[in-house]
């Protein structure tokens, strides 16, 4: 009897070892899962696929999977707090096309200009993130029908700007962003690694961080124990909206154009690639490396097939065969982590 | 008793003469997570005996049943049947060894029949096909048994859970097995059912059947039981005659402690400046409300429930907004728009329902203490992870919570423990007035003692108290003031002197 | 879906306008000869920039040449990056493609970009890493093209347009849609048939999608053509976005305010196929005449059975630019556009076996 008492009360040395491994079983695992399935992807293909192994190839798919990532840094807030965001690729049109609008009529484009564009889009993606936070948060439609709402209305409001045509944009500083090169790293994807450290620093370093898992985990309880959590909701939604106006700015930079009729579907693009990367779609649980090797589970995926000329109905239904066992995968590894009750 | 008759039939395995072992439990140990739910058990149940398991909640009784009935397998340890090893890995080969469990959570297919059900995999056919009429009368002979009176081609949907209990129970009986384990069989039945029960697992016995019993009710345990078979903290403590035990030896045995909670001397606040005074307080579920809480003082809200007790607190705590009447925290106007303005103003809440309000289960323990303290953690937006997990831990040795690291997720624990999280979390905040309702439901006997001294503990370092229970008891002896509430109004506002059980039960029904 | 959603709102707000012009028109009587002639000239207007006008008008000029040949004995290698694969035209594209790819002797790597600029792009780059000989686009937009192209270009790779190009671009060679060409020829059947008529026809315009280059290439060309000869007035134009069940919608409107209409021209099959529902819907089969482009399977039937008057085929390019890289591969100059009309298709040529485009 006593020396159940003492390892109760003093579990200094057992803390430290099972920290250590709850750690490893029920958060990190799913990386592990995942980073494993990379690795293998990889090696399967740097031996079957043509040219997939160079340099280029591999810079090629980090930088065409940078935009769906940074989009997928708003998205995993949102999921976390149990929501979803279906308009993300209306507002990667509308916001690309804003910041396309702005510099389509100069004839030199300055890195000033740039700036205001960026500016612009992310204002843009802001605002569309902040009309889905007050409609969810403050008239309390659920998110999937407010997010649906908006999707529709912003498309709307993109075409109607633009007359459905897409806005051409001189070539210059601007597609710099989009296409141009520091060092050997392509813009988009140091873009990226700096939105990926904001949403670390954000979810991981920040009260807000603590915040928004709570909510995501049990809203009624992170309410009573003092979160604001209509506050939080707008929060969350604007700078989703924030992540995917930057979106839109790139995704307009590497076409050189505002494509007010383009990204249909974006959004399930992005969610894949947060569920792959295993946040759960009810909240609360969830990490962003893991949606970081989502995105580039998927993008690897897909560039590997494109190399071995697989015809592009095979790559859709592939794709959709990794979402479901990365699923379902996750699902088991849970149960393993945690088979309490 | 038409029982001897039934179960005359072919028991699954041999039969024994009574007294014999007829399985045997060597070194078993099964963990979850990082815990350690079963520490290296060993027991043996005899033929036609009651052999009791007693624990508190989290203790490894109904783990150690499911480990013996195939729906657990252990991490280590043997199993004997009839002294030789065996090895369950699921239900089905259990059953197939004479080995049937009554679950706690019922696992009845609502949309069966009655007699589906009870029949379910031993279901009589002819060529074949499930023969419908002779079903229904072996599951009404078995139904008479256990005293549920009801139509065998009812739809299972349509019982009551007391009544599930019952008909899971004639399953088991139906299932003819010689080891019958009963996780918690009383716990949904009414007075009668249960006596009714009682007598049903005598005749089992004196049919030379094998009764394991879990239970919390100590009374049920002395009454039936043969054997007892004594937990804690997974390890097992004793195995006694059940007629060397009574009352509090039990409660010693099951808790390592003599004492639990003696009743405190209630002592008068008023003349004191009061802490929070609360006038004619309206809202929803709330009619009028007057109300007092002085320094230090522990303030019981009896009352049945719909009596606008949680309403109350509710308000209080900010959650809910008043629609008429005044509240005054220490002597200036309280008018919380949201918790986190009623946590500033140094009120919180403990809540009724933890699992839906005051926890988030699948996160861990560090998670939930951490939440409503997270201003002070850190400074400005950003969060100090290592002050967190000082927190925690200072608050997981403050309230004994007994976990493996505050890493561990909240839903591994037991519910005294997790009720000890949710009230880490609120003290965290350092609240000068502690809003409990409910506290002690739905946990074990230590564990309520537990908490009740940790309140009373915090009472004499003068944070004020108001505590909603339902069990009046537990007010008569925790309280310094009682008020009792019905209908939404406060009727009743009594120091706690000389006042009794029946003159609180006056006033909180309408009388 | 969404855009369908949103060019619906438009469509609606076209309508409310087109309606209400409609309505001032008819109480003024039908158009003074001023007006038709202001008409034109606005049709001129906006077809002056139009690619497909322009490259008609230039098809077979100019001399281009790759800039490497294809050493002796080597498989050509192909990259077709197509903007999707999601309808039967599309598909034929790349099987025709394919075919004459096979006859001589390359090989053609197919790339979809499922639909979406973004994914084409993507698929382009990508396909930049295996070095090809040649990149043949059928882009799903052209905007944003350039610095891509620009890649292609310092990686000495020559690039061909199929169906849909650029004006202003470095292209060896661009076999383009003809669309311009296919109303033209469409509006001169449409004058000869009805050259005895003593009143002017009054004809309803399906148009595609607003603003879309093609769909004002063949419309702009179709109602020149009849508002040069006289002998039409043209009552109502309304888009129809390509698609049988809008097209239907904007049939329904046209009929209900312009009921005695008596031709109607579909931007493309499924926009005439559509109309026709809405003519049989209203009671009045028989009583208008139908005219369409493509020469899609479904139309075939319709025309047989004398409820659509003509289409004109509208071909896959593919085949022809493979031809042309291999040429320009072997260091043979290629012209810089090509425009191939298709032929028109009307009862009797379908009785002398003519064949569906698609």
């Amino acid at each position: 009897m006593t020396m159940t008492e003492k390892s109760e009360l003093s579990p200094a040395s057992s803390t430290r070892r099972t920290r250590g491994a709850a750690r490893l079983s029920s958060m990190n695992l799913h990386d592990f899962g995942l980073l494993g399935a990379l690795l293998l992807l990889v090696c399967v293909y740097a031996i079957i696929a043509p040219n997939f192994l160079t340099e280029f190839n591999l810079l090629n798919v980090l930088r065409q999977v940078s935009i769906v990532a940074i989009a997928a840094v708003g998205m995993t807030t949102v999921i976390l707090i149990a929501g979803i965001d279906l308009s993300v690729g209306s507002t990667v049109a509308f916001s690309g096309t804003l910041a396309a609008l702005f510099l389509t009529e100069r004839t030199e484009i300055g890195v000033i200009a740039v700036l205001i564009a960026v500016t612009i889009a992310v204002l843009a993606g802001a605002g569309v993130g902040l009309l889905n936070g007050l409609i969810i948060g403050l008239l309390g439609v659920p998110a999937f029908i407010a997010t649906l709402a908006t999707l529709t209305g912003v498309r709307g409001f993109a075409l109607l700007l633009t007359e459905a045509k897409p806005v051409s944009v001189p070539v210059g500083d601007y597609s710099w962003l989009g296409t141009g090169h520091i060092g050997p790293l392509p813009v988009p994807v140091l873009i990226m690694a700096l939105v990926f450290f904001i949403g670390y620093v954000l979810l991981s370093r920040m009260k807000i961080g603590r915040r928004i898992y709570a909510v995501g985990g049990n809203e009624s309880a992170a309410r009573l124990s003092g979160v604001r959590v209509t506050r939080l909701i707008l929060f969350v939604y604007i700078f989703a909206g924030a992540c995917t106006g930057l979106a839109g700015c790139l995704a307009s930079a590497r076409l050189s154009s505002g494509q007010p009729a383009g990204f249909i579907g974006f959004e399930l693009d992005v969610i894949a690639a947060v569920v792959v990367g295993g946040t759960s779609l009810m909240g609360g649980r969830g990490r962003l490396s893991g949606t970081f090797f989502g995105a580039l589970l998927i993008g690897v995926l897909g560039n590997g097939l494109t190399l071995m000329d697989v015809q592009t109905y095979w790559k859709q239904i592939l794709t959709g065969i990794v979402i479901v066992v990365a699923i379902v995968v996750d699902g088991i590894i849970r149960r393993r982590g945690s088979q309490a009750s | 008793m038409s029982l001897d008759a039934l179960l005359e039939g072919d028991i699954a395995g041999p039969m024994a003469s009574p007294g014999t072992v007829i399985l045997r439990g060597e070194g078993l140990s099964k963990a979850f997570g990082g815990n350690q739910a079963v520490d290296q058990v060993s027991f043996d149940l005899r033929a036609g005996e009651v052999h009791a398991f007693v624990g508190e909640n989290g203790a490894g009784k109904s783990t150690l049943a499911k480990l013996i009935a195939g729906v657990l397998n252990s991490d280590e340890g043997t199993l004997e049947v009839d002294g030789s090893p065996v090895h369950f890995p699921g239900p089905h080969d259990a059953q197939a060894a004479g080995i049937a469990m009554v679950h706690q959570e019922l696992s009845v297919v609502s949309s069966l029949s009655v007699a589906e059900n009870v029949l379910f995999g031993v279901e009589p056919s002819r060529w074949g096909w499930m023969h419908r009429q002779k079903m229904s009368a072996t599951a009404r002979k078995y139904l008479d048994v256990v005293g549920l009176h009801v139509p065998p081609n009812l739809s299972t949907a349509r019982l009551s859970t007391a009544q599930r209990q019952l008909l899971e129970i004639a399953h088991v009986l139906a299932l003819n097995a010689r080891i019958i384990i009963l996780d918690e069989p009383t716990s949904s039945l009414a007075t009668s059912d249960a006596h009714h029960l009682r007598e049903l697992i005598g005749a089992l016995r004196e049919a030379g059947r094998t009764v394991v019993l879990v239970s919390h009710d100590f009374d049920e345990v002395l009454d039936v039981a043969d054997r007892v078979t004594c937990l804690r903290d997974g390890q097992w403590v004793c195995t006694e005659p059940a007629e060397t035990l009574d009352h509090d030896k039990l409660i010693r045995l099951v808790t390592g402690r003599d004492v639990l909670v003696a009743p405190r001397e209630a002592r008068v606040h008023t003349g004191e400046a009061p802490v929070l005074e609360v006038r004619e307080l309206t809202g929803p579920g709330l009619v009028h409300a007057d109300l007092v809480l002085h320094p230090g003082e522990i303030l019981g809200i009896g009352g049945l429930v719909g009596s606008g007790r949680t309403e109350l607190m509710r308000i209080l705590a900010g959650d809910v907004r008043p629609t008429a009447g005044s509240m005054m925290l220490f002597g200036e106007s309280f008018a919380p728009s949201a918790p986190s303005a009623a946590l500033k103003r140094g009120v919180s809440l403990v809540p009724e329902s933890r699992k839906e309000q005051g926890l988030i289960l699948h996160a861990t323990v560090l998670q939930n203490i951490e939440l409503a303290a997270l201003d002070s953690l850190g400074s400005g937006p950003f969060f100090r992870a290592g002050a967190a997990r000082m927190l925690a831990a200072e608050y997981v040795e403050k309230l004994r919570i007994k976990v493996s690291s505050v890493h561990a997720p909240v839903n591994s624990l037991s519910g005294g423990n997790q009720q000890k999280v949710v009230l880490a979390k609120v003290l965290a905040t350092q609240p000068r007035v502690l809003l409990l309702d409910e506290p002690t439901k739905g946990i074990d006997v230590g564990a309520k003692a537990e908490i009740l001294t940790l309140m009373r503990g915090l009472a004499a370092q003068g944070i004020s108290v108001v505590m909603v229970s339902s069990v009046l008891q537990e007010l008569l002896d925790s309280c310094d003031r009682i008020v009792v509430m019905r209908g939404g109004r406060t009727v009743g506002d009594l120091e706690n002197v000389d006042i009794s059980e029946e003159d609180l039960a006056r006033l909180a029904f309408a009388g | 879906m969404k855009r369908k959603q949103a060019m619906r709102i438009t469509a609606v707000t076209a309508l409310a306008a087109a309606c209400l012009s409609a309505c001032a028109d008819d109480s003024g009587g039908s158009a003074s000869a001023e007006d038709v002639d202001a008409r034109i000239a606005e049709i001129n207007k906006s077809l002056e920039d139009n690619l497909y006008v322009k490259a008609a008008a230039e098809s077979g000029e100019g001399e281009n040449t790759c800039p490497k040949t294809l050493p002796e004995g080597e498989t050509a290698e192909i990259v077709f990056s197509i903007e999707g694969l999601s309808h039967p035209f599309l598909v034929g594209q790349v099987d025709k493609a394919k075919a004459k790819a096979e006859e001589q002797g390359a090989t053609l790597t197919v790339i979809s970009g499922d639909d979406d600029v973004n994914k084409q792009l993507n698929g382009v780059e990508t396909a930049l890493g295996s070095n090809p000989d040649a990149l043949m686009m059928m882009p799903a937009n052209t905007e944003g093209l350039g610095p891509i192209l620009q890649q292609y270009e310092d990686a000495q790779i020559p690039y061909f347009f199929t169906q849909k190009g650029l004006l202003e671009s470095n292209a060896t060679n661009q076999v383009l849609a003809p669309y311009g060409e296919e109303g033209k020829i469409l509006g001169e059947y449409v004058v000869e048939h009805y050259a005895d008529s003593e009143e002017p026809v009054k004809v309803a315009l399906i148009s595609g999608i607003t603003g879309d280059v093609s769909s004002v290439a063949r419309t702009g060309s179709f109602e020149r053509e009849l508002l040069e000869s006289g002998n039409f007035e043209i009552v109502a134009e309304e888009p129809g976005e390509y698609r049988r069940e809008e097209s239907q919608t904007a049939m329904d409107s046209i009929l209900a305010a312009h009921p005695d209409v008596e031709l109607v021209f579909g931007a493309n099959d499924e926009g005439a196929l559509g109309a026709l529902q809405a003519i049989k819907a209203a009671g009045k089969g028989g009583e208008i005449d139908v005219v369409g482009i493509d020469g899609q399977s479904d139309i075939f039937p319709a025309i047989e059975s004398g409820d659509v008057l003509a289409t004109v085929k509208h071909m896959q390019t593919a085949p022809y630019v493979v031809e042309n890289i291999m040429k320009c591969l072997s260091g043979e100059a290629v012209p810089a556009f090509q425009v191939f009309p298709g032929d028109l298709v009307d009862a009797a040529a379908i009785e002398e076996g003519a064949e569906p485009a698609f």
